[in-house]
């Protein structure tokens, strides 16, 4: 069949967000041919689509190119930001098998969210941006909701949606707003828009600079950056740990890396550095001393979530693509390691206890809670770990360009966060007097994450030219939109 | 890798051990505290071969080298006479203050692989020839003393434990900071940013120095401690263990004043040379407020860190006369400063154990029982007030000859503060020793493992005090280049600095 040019349809460009998207749909349809108890083999299926996905992905590296009239690119940016969420969604996939039930529908859900980060790293107009974050949204509210008897579960998603879709209404009429004032919704178009005069039209001024705020406050609600904040600590504890994990990392990259090519793609730094130096000072401070407070181990990792978003905005704002990509695979390790810790130690019904029920666990658990206290280190940004070269990088692209006041507020942060950390730290080496969390036997797929995050963050931490090499390669060729 | 790893293996032998202290059944504390003293003897060996093997110089030798993240960062040890000095010093105290532990019982293991770990972060610090390696082992320090303090310590343990860490972490979070900008400003082709060597040749524009400079300074302050940013001292002191307050009053103080002498003076010379004013002047202050608390303050063990403070303050003074012999009498003290502070604090411990309480004046009349204790800590205590003979007379006589030679009114302030040493010292020593007997039985003797364990440190303080002389020899031709570094450094213009 021959496909006239004028569509511009080339699908090997979309490959692997199609094969994961179309293994959902097929581990859906199994899911109709097995039982309840038989649900979790899908995750072989699963797994052999990230798989298939990662393969064709790996197939397109090198490639620079658009199709659907600029619609979608593929470049080593999105193909690099596709590895990460492949990660993240397979050693989420390893995490699940241990809630008690698995209902239908989990593991395509699963699949859909991942296609949708793949979707948003890729997206060169604003309306495939928008249908990746809507995509990724619906699974993640119905992820969150899935888990049969749990009340707080269905609260969560409540208000995930409720405020979501509300974030969504936002980023849609900031779209609006910005084609109202380009006349353009592709990155290359709006490009070219404001760079042949579009702006000299009565109130198209304007109409950006409100476009682009509102798109900052939906992307902002995706990221959890203050003051958008507020629906994370519930949302990530009511949760299902496993999907908690998941939403903390993979979100988080996925609308970083959509931010990150809008941003650099179609306005000038000037327009958009004050606003974002704004947030970064917010949420860093903010978070960090919200984070003090936290009691509950997931609370506290939902805090840490939104400082963390700070340290990439840093790096953003100081145009530290590097550090930023390189702090976000550190983070992978060590937040999807934390949270298989937690995973592996819940019991059926609680989801994620309080920190005095892990008092002691360094000696009933030597090995695993060895490693939760290195993750913790990690996430305090203590050396030699992955959460302290990341820094590290983040710093060095702060300094460098011009931004010490930034880094000042970074390092103080840090400093601040700390003692959350610690406290974990510590508790997990307090005798403790009765028994606390420690099942038996672990279930086996949250120890293989845990070993995987810990050795990810050892090695980011004292191996930095193992990830950096291809995090330059993926950086330097970063293209907006190469084809016009 | 170039070079042989001697280095390597004597900084991670301690942590080998403590890795393989968890191979020792949970209940053989005994077992597990042999193993770990075996390690850390196995480092004051090498460490001791490395000073024999040394040649002089003002060179760093044993250099090894291993790539890292090229142009920015490698894996690059060495270790000149400070360095080979400060090595010996942390072996001596770990090794003694390992040996010392035997109080502990509770999660001995976890206790013993902190330890081990705290002197392999100090160890690393001392030889680090990178900036970015310096800074890992400067903060991974902090992580084992935080949780010795946590989980070993008195009653006030949490509070004076994230007091500690909540200064010490402050300060070098800024410093690290000030190094991110500093490895910068040295990027270039063909050598590291964050390599120290090539830093040395870097000479920033001296207007450039001095908020780099004050970034460093403090982190080095707080650690050390100086006066005012002292104030997490006492509790981390009065709370932590006998053998903790030993090494983190003994070694990790050294490690603030290692900072001075590696970084502080040779990458800012301009800024240290306008700052020394105020520097020298938070010393003197220190000296005289140190020993006047000293005098007042009843814990026996917030009266030796007072102390402290006062001695560190003379020793920062010496090196920042900026003379040849305050430098090197500096560094001589340095040494011996860490050898008596460890026997002191040891001796408290002992003191603590017998009477239940650190209080002075509920203490008193220990000499009866206990003649050879209290010999003892008569010896440490007269070296600790710089009694001719013994290794604190020698120190403190370069430092005061060589700031006498270039400050007269300096000296003479921190004269006064020797004089107070004298009075507070022999308060500690009547009330804990002489008089009426304050409290029944229990003053027994010291046993004989308790003073094996004093022995090499009296016999280093004997034997610095009658031929002191190795030390500054060895160390002058470093301190001849930081002399010169910093007398031959362009003003930087800083207003309020004097110059010299």
């Amino acid at each position: 069949m021959h496909i006239p040019a004028v569509y511009d349809v080339n699908l090997s460009i979309v490959s692997p967000e199609l094969a994961l998207g179309l293994v959902g749909v097929l581990v859906l349809i199994l899911d109709l041919f097995l039982r309840d108890e038989e649900a979790r083999w899908l995750v072989v299926p699963s797994i052999a689509g990230v798989v298939l996905s990662g393969v064709y992905a790996a197939g397109l590296w090198g490639q620079a190119a658009t199709a659907f009239h600029g619609a979608v690119v593929v470049d080593p940016f999105s193909l690099g930001f596709d590895f990460l969420f492949l990660t993240v969604i397979l050693l989420t996939l390893l995490l699940s098998l241990r809630l008690p039930k698995l209902s239908s529908g989990h593991f395509a859900l699963l699949l859909w969210a991942g296609t949708g980060m793949m979707l948003l790293a890729a997206a060169s107009s604003l309306m495939t941006l928008f249908l990746g974050v809507e995509l990724l949204s619906i699974s993640l509210y119905l992820l969150v909701a899935l888990a049969p008897g749990n009340a707080a579960a269905g609260e969560a998603a409540l208000k995930y949606f409720i405020l979501g879709a509300f974030a969504t209404g936002f980023l849609l009429l900031g779209i609006a707003f910005l084609y109202g004032s380009t006349g353009a919704v592709t990155l290359f178009g709006i490009q070219k828009a404001l760079s042949g005069g579009a702006l000299n039209l009565p109130h198209a001024f304007t109409f950006l600079k409100v476009g682009l705020a509102l798109f900052l406050v939906g992307l902002g609600f995706k990221l959890a950056l203050v003051p958008f904040q507020v629906w994370v600590p519930d949302v990530y504890q009511g949760a299902p740990t496993p999907i908690t994990a998941f939403m903390s990392v993979g979100t988080k990259a996925a609308a970083f890396a959509a931010l990150l090519r809008s941003l650099y793609g179609i306005i000038p730094p000037g327009g958009w550095i004050p606003a974002l130096t704004v947030l970064a000072v917010a949420t860093l401070l903010v978070g960090s001393l919200l984070i003090l407070r936290q009691t509950n181990l997931k609370r506290l990792l939902a805090y840490s979530g939104i400082v963390n978003a700070g340290y990439l905005l840093v790096a953003l704002v100081s145009f530290g693509l590097v550090p930023a990509a390189y702090y976000l695979a550190a983070y992978t390790f060590m937040n999807l390691g934390a949270f298989a810790g937690i995973a592996a130690l819940s019991k059926d019904a609680e989801e994620g206890a309080e920190l005095p029920a892990y008092r002691g666990l360094a000696y009933r658990r030597p090995w695993l809670g060895a490693s939760l206290a290195f993750l913790f280190l990690s996430l305090a940004s203590i050396p030699p770990t992955g959460g302290f070269t990341g820094k590290f990088l983040i710093l060095l692209s702060a300094v460098a360009s011009n931004h010490a006041y930034l880094a000042v507020i970074l390092v103080a942060a840090t400093a601040i966060s700390l003692f959350a950390y610690l406290r974990v730290v510590v508790a997990l080496f307090t005798p403790a007097e009765e028994a606390g969390l420690a099942p038996r036997p672990l279930p086996a797929g949250a120890v293989v994450v845990v070993g995987i995050g810990v050795l990810g963050v050892l090695a980011t931490g004292i191996l930095p030219h193992l990830f950096l090499i291809p995090i330059s390669s993926m950086t330097h060729l970063f293209t907006i939109s190469p084809v016009p | 890798m170039q070079g042989s790893p001697l280095l390597t293996v004597i900084t991670f032998l301690p942590l080998l051990g403590g890795i393989l202290l968890f191979l020792v059944p949970r209940g053989r504390v005994g077992v597990a505290r042999t193993v770990a003293m075996l390690f850390a003897l196995a480092d004051v060996v090498l460490t001791a071969y490395l000073a024999w093997a040394a040649h002089p110089g003002a060179s760093f030798q044993f250099q090894e080298r291993a790539a890292w993240l090229p142009s920015f960062f490698s894996y690059h040890l060495g270790a000149d006479w400070i360095s080979i000095f400060l090595l010996l010093l942390t072996s001596v105290s770990f090794l003694v203050s390992i040996a010392a532990s035997r109080g502990i019982t509770q999660r001995g293991r976890a206790y013993l692989f902190l330890m081990l770990l705290a002197e392999t972060a100090c160890l690393g610090l001392f030889v680090s020839l990178d900036l970015f390696l310096f800074y890992i082992f400067w903060e991974v320090m902090l992580v084992p003393i935080y949780l010795l303090i946590i989980g070993w310590g008195g009653p006030k343990r949490r509070q004076a434990a994230t007091k500690f860490l909540i200064y010490n972490l402050a300060a070098s979070l800024l410093m690290l900071v000030a190094l991110v900008w500093v490895g910068i400003q040295n990027a270039g082709a063909g050598h590291d940013a964050w390599g120290y060597l090539s830093l040395l040749h870097l000479h920033l524009p001296a207007a450039a120095q001095l908020l780099p400079f004050l970034a460093f300074a403090l982190a080095f302050a707080v650690k050390m401690p100086l006066f005012p940013f002292h104030t997490w001292m006492p509790d981390a002191y009065a709370e932590a263990p006998a053998p903790v307050t030993a090494v983190l009053s003994g070694v990790l103080s050294k490690a603030g004043l290692y900072g001075f002498l590696r970084l502080g003076l040779p990458l800012f010379p301009a800024a240290a040379r306008e700052v020394w004013p105020w520097v020298a002047g938070l010393a003197i202050i220190g000296v005289i407020y140190g020993s006047l608390i000293a005098l007042a303050e009843r814990d026996a063990k917030r009266l030796v860190g007072y102390a402290s403070l006062a001695h560190l303050g003379i020793i920062l003074l010496g090196i920042f006369a900026f003379d040849l012999q305050g430098l090197e009498g500096g560094v001589l003290q340095m040494v011996n400063h860490g050898v008596y502070v460890v026997a002191l604090f040891l001796l408290l411990g002992m003191i603590e154990e017998r009477a239940g309480t650190r209080d002075v004046t509920a203490l008193g009349g220990l000499a009866v029982r206990a003649p050879v204790l209290a010999a003892s800590f008569l010896i440490v205590a007269l070296a600790a007030l710089g009694l001719p003979g013994l290794n604190g007379f020698a120190g403190e006589f370069l430092i005061l000859l060589g700031v006498f030679r270039t400050h007269l009114w300096l000296a003479v302030a921190a004269m006064l503060g020797v004089i107070l040493a004298s009075a507070y010292m022999i308060r500690l020593l009547q009330a804990a020793f002489h008089g009426p007997r304050a409290f029944p039985g229990q003053g027994r003797e010291m046993s004989a493992w308790e003073f094996t364990l004093m022995v090499p440190l009296l016999f280093i303080i004997f034997w610095i005090g009658i031929v002191p002389r190795p030390i500054p020899a060895e160390v002058a031709p470093t301190a001849h280049h930081l002399v010169a570094q910093v007398s031959y450094a362009p003003p930087s213009g800083f207003p309020g600095g004097t110059g010299r």
